[in-house]
């Protein structure tokens, strides 16, 4: 019996041994990963997030989402420094890629979230965009203040309308005062070119005053030549700072700053107005999304065209009843509005599932 | 008997002359101003810290990152402003930081001449002098001591510890030296708030430049103190410098006992040391956390006159002349450089930057003109012409190593510059880690190119009309294929 207890003792001590060799092996990974732990993190956060559409119950969704906006707008303003907003993380994963093999650590820890947010978007669809980002996320809680306005807009068809027009009027010349206050206490660099991004911003909402109805699908491609010009300028390592940086950067931002309120600001006259126009890394994630599993599904046998759907979507992806992948944001607002259920969250894993062409092949 | 005016103007004439010669061959140790004197932190009384280099061959750029086989990281690299000399032919920058270390860096030959850890953080700059002839390299450090370094080679010429070490010993603030006619001066606060041990007073302490003996210290308020400045007037030598609290003083060094000869305070705290014109009167000129700019008598502490900026002045300023015009220059925290007429202190010109003036101004004289330089914020080191104020370049010397860090109260060091036959180059330890030569004409991969105000306001219509004539059409009518 005592041998049989030496012999469990010996086994005892050699497997907790080999635990504490495998431990320190461990430790040495993480040690190695000093200065990424908060990406890690965060890579981690992320794939918890994706998860939380489908875990949640359907009937508080919405306040789940608006929480998890919430931490968005907290996480990546205060704790991931390596984001440094939509172009700064086209320019990050430029710049993390070409790390790879010669600073593995560098690489990661500039591409880590990049890479997740495009590879959770290949997985569960644009969620990022409806959930977690901290641009749209601004820009939706300030336009929940005009929403119902803009859904009467909305319904009639986007008249001219006399108000959203002064609107337009106001914020432009508020941006280009303050770009002339600015213009005159300091010095604009290539990287404050973002006070550009803003300025079409102010054009947009001018043009749209009259054209919204009409040019509203054509101008959503504008999206292509904000990530061209973002991408061609991280590859010829031209630095350009966007909206929301200012909340990453160490320094004060002015450019930065004023993009930001400008975009945000132009949320209260037209949602989402950046997410519909300009944001390349919105286009960059519709084409990862393209090939998620997860996505919308539309019944028509059981629609009743009652346009609750249309007109909760702030993106206006969803025309009678079907929804545009690829300007969906998988906010699924239309999907827990819908007294029918003609819309649903569907996903399909494997492709001889029969649950119908959620993949496409 | 008459009496004879002609020989009793002689006999007047030879009396006053022997009493002027005499005056003056007493006050001649004291008004002897040597090569080796280093009166300031940033060298001389102007504060210009430039070294006229006497190479041909321009500086090339170079980036000198501190990497230390430690685990840990030995604090952080918040480096001080460099000293520049010239020493065997070679310009140095001698240079320290929270590392505790002092670095000699060779910046002709883009290597580490020495180094020498200390046991605190180095905050101030160094002085460079002579001993026995040969260049030495005298600087202070947290850990309470004085250190006098051959500058050729690194080698303890002595140190000094100035003030002994207790258990409850707070911080030590030891100023950047003052080096004068063999002696050398320092200001030092030292702060112990035990009941047994309580030290709350800032010193002004002489040693002998040497041997590294205490000749003597005097209390000379309370509170955090700034570097001081030397300059000679009348035959003597006084000492300025200013406490955090915004006391400016002057006290006359040498000859004889120190004495105080004047108090100023200045509106707020100042965290900067005076810069001072002693031709043709001496006047001290210094800023202050609420945004002024005083102009002083340096000899009697009567303000001449003072100027607000648009927002703090949180460090040094900077003298310099050219064409019978002298400016002092200043950076302030409204993003701006200010250049102001040292006569009457009219605006000569003020130029926007990109962000927060948080370096003294450094002057110098090139091939091309004098030019200024100062470190903003948005992590740039900007060059622009001094008579002007056109901006010329500007540099990128990298993102700051940590956050957070309370603007205005952190000690981060200031550029210098060397100026050779060929061009001229900006030695600066950024808040990046990174010492940084940065040289105005040769290639360098971090200068940038500033947008001129004009070009600005021109692009925005481009902007606009590229949208609408080229951009929008492509776009609509891109809808009919689609």
């Amino acid at each position: 019996m005592t041998e049989w207890w030496q012999a469990l003792g010996g086994w005892a001590a050699e497997a907790g041994s080999t635990a504490i060799a495998h431990l320190k092996l461990l430790e040495r990974a993480l040690l190695g990963l000093e200065d990424s732990y908060v990406e890690l993190l965060t890579v981690l956060a992320l794939g918890l997030l994706a998860a939380l559409p489908v875990v949640v119950p359907r009937r508080h969704r919405q306040v789940w989402r608006r929480l998890t906006q919430v931490f968005g707008i907290f996480i990546f303003i205060f704790v991931v420094y390596t984001c440094m907003g939509v172009f700064g993380m086209i320019s990050n994963f430029f710049r993390g890629f070409g790390e790879i093999g010669r600073e593995n650590i560098l690489a990661l820890y500039f591409a880590s979230v990049p890479v997740t947010i495009l590879v959770t978007s290949l997985l569960f669809g644009p969620f990022f965009c409806g959930w977690i980002c901290p641009t749209g996320s601004s820009q939706e809680f300030l336009g929940l203040l005009t929403r119902s306005w803009h859904q009467r807009r909305q319904a009639a068809g986007f008249p001219f309308s006399r108000v959203f027009f002064i609107g337009s009027l106001l914020l432009t010349a508020f941006f280009l005062l303050w770009l002339y206050q600015l213009s005159v206490t300091r010095i604009f660099f290539a990287e404050d070119a973002t006070v550009y991004w803003s300025l079409i911003v102010v054009v947009l909402l001018l043009l749209m005053s009259w054209k919204l109805a009409a040019w509203d699908g054509p101008l959503r491609r504008l999206k292509h030549l904000s990530f061209f010009l973002v991408v061609a300028a991280a590859v010829v390592h031209v630095r350009i700072t966007s909206p929301v940086h200012f909340g990453f950067a160490k320094v004060v931002d002015p450019a930065s700053i004023l993009a930001t309120v400008i975009v945000v600001a132009a949320a209260l006259l037209l949602p989402r107005i950046w997410c519909r126009y300009l944001c390349p890394w919105r286009l960059a994630i519709s084409w990862a999304s393209r090939y998620s599993p997860r996505r919308i599904e539309f019944t028509a046998g059981r629609c009743t065209r009652c346009g609750r759907c249309t007109l909760a979507c702030d993106i206006g992806a969803i025309r009678n009843g079907v929804v545009n992948p690829r300007e969906c944001h998988m906010c699924l607002r239309c999907v827990d509005l819908c007294p029918e259920n003609a819309l649903e969250l569907k996903e399909e894993w494997r492709k001889d599932s029969e649950a119908g062409p959620a993949c496409p092949q | 008997m008459k009496p004879d005016k002609g020989g009793q103007t002689v006999r007047v004439l030879a009396a006053r002359l022997f009493f002027w010669l005499a005056l003056s061959a007493c006050a001649w140790p004291a008004g002897q101003a040597r090569a080796s004197d280093w009166v300031s932190e940033r060298n001389g009384p102007e504060g210009q810290a430039t070294l006229y280099a006497p190479a041909a061959q321009p500086l090339k750029e170079w980036y000198y990152f501190y990497k230390t086989t430690m685990r840990y990281r030995p604090g952080l690299a918040v480096w001080a402003s460099p000293a520049l000399a010239d020493v065997a032919d070679h310009p140095l920058a001698f240079i320290g930081g929270h590392t505790q270390t002092l670095l000699a860096l060779d910046l002709e030959d883009r290597r580490v001449a020495w180094l020498k850890v200390t046991n605190g953080e180095i905050t101030a700059a160094p002085a460079v002098g002579e001993v026995r002839g040969r260049p030495v390299v005298f600087f202070t450090s947290a850990d309470r001591s004085v250190y006098a370094l051959e500058a050729a080679s690194g080698e303890t010429v002595w140190t000094r510890e100035l003030f002994p070490a207790s258990p409850t010993l707070g911080h030590a603030l030891l100023t950047a030296p003052v080096l004068h006619a063999g002696r050398l001066y320092l200001t030092a606060f030292v702060y112990d708030k035990s009941l047994a041990r309580n030290q709350q007073r800032a010193w002004l302490l002489c040693l002998d430049q040497a041997s590294g003996d205490e000749l003597w210290r005097i209390a000379a308020g309370n509170g955090a103190v700034n570097s001081a400045v030397g300059f000679e007037a009348l035959g003597r030598f006084y000492l300025a410098w200013s406490s955090r609290k915004g006391v400016v003083q002057c006290w006359q060094a040498e000859p004889g006992p120190a004495r105080l000869v004047w108090k100023y305070q200045m509106p707020q705290e100042v965290f900067g040391s005076p810069v001072v014109q002693t031709a043709p009167a001496p006047r001290l000129y210094i800023g202050s956390k609420f945004g002024n700019l005083a102009c002083l008598d340096a000899l009697t502490g009567r303000r001449l006159w003072q100027r607000l900026a648009g927002h703090w002045i949180d460090n040094s300023a900077c003298l310099g002349s050219w064409e019978g015009q002298t400016a002092v220059f200043v950076g302030s925290h409204d993003y701006r450089l200010y250049a102001y007429d040292a006569e009457d202190g009219h605006l000569l010109w003020s130029l926007a930057l990109g962000g927060e003036v948080y370096t003294a101004p450094v002057f110098f004289r090139t091939g091309n003109g004098p030019r200024v330089a100062a470190a903003c914020l948005d992590n740039r080191l900007y060059v622009a012409q001094a008579s002007t104020g056109k901006l010329e370049t500007a540099f990128f010397i990298g993102e700051p190593l940590w956050d957070k860090a309370p603007k205005g109260e952190t000690p981060l060091g200031s550029p210098a510059a060397v100026v050779t036959a060929a061009d001229a180059a900006l030695v600066l330890g950024s808040h990046s880690g990174i010492i940084g030569v940065f040289p105005l004409k040769q290639p360098s991969q971090f200068r940038d190119r500033p947008r001129s105000f004009r070009g600005l306001w021109l692009s925005v219509p481009a902007v606009v009309l590229v949208f609408l004539g080229v951009v929008l059409p492509v776009l609509l009518r891109w809808r009919g294929r689609s």
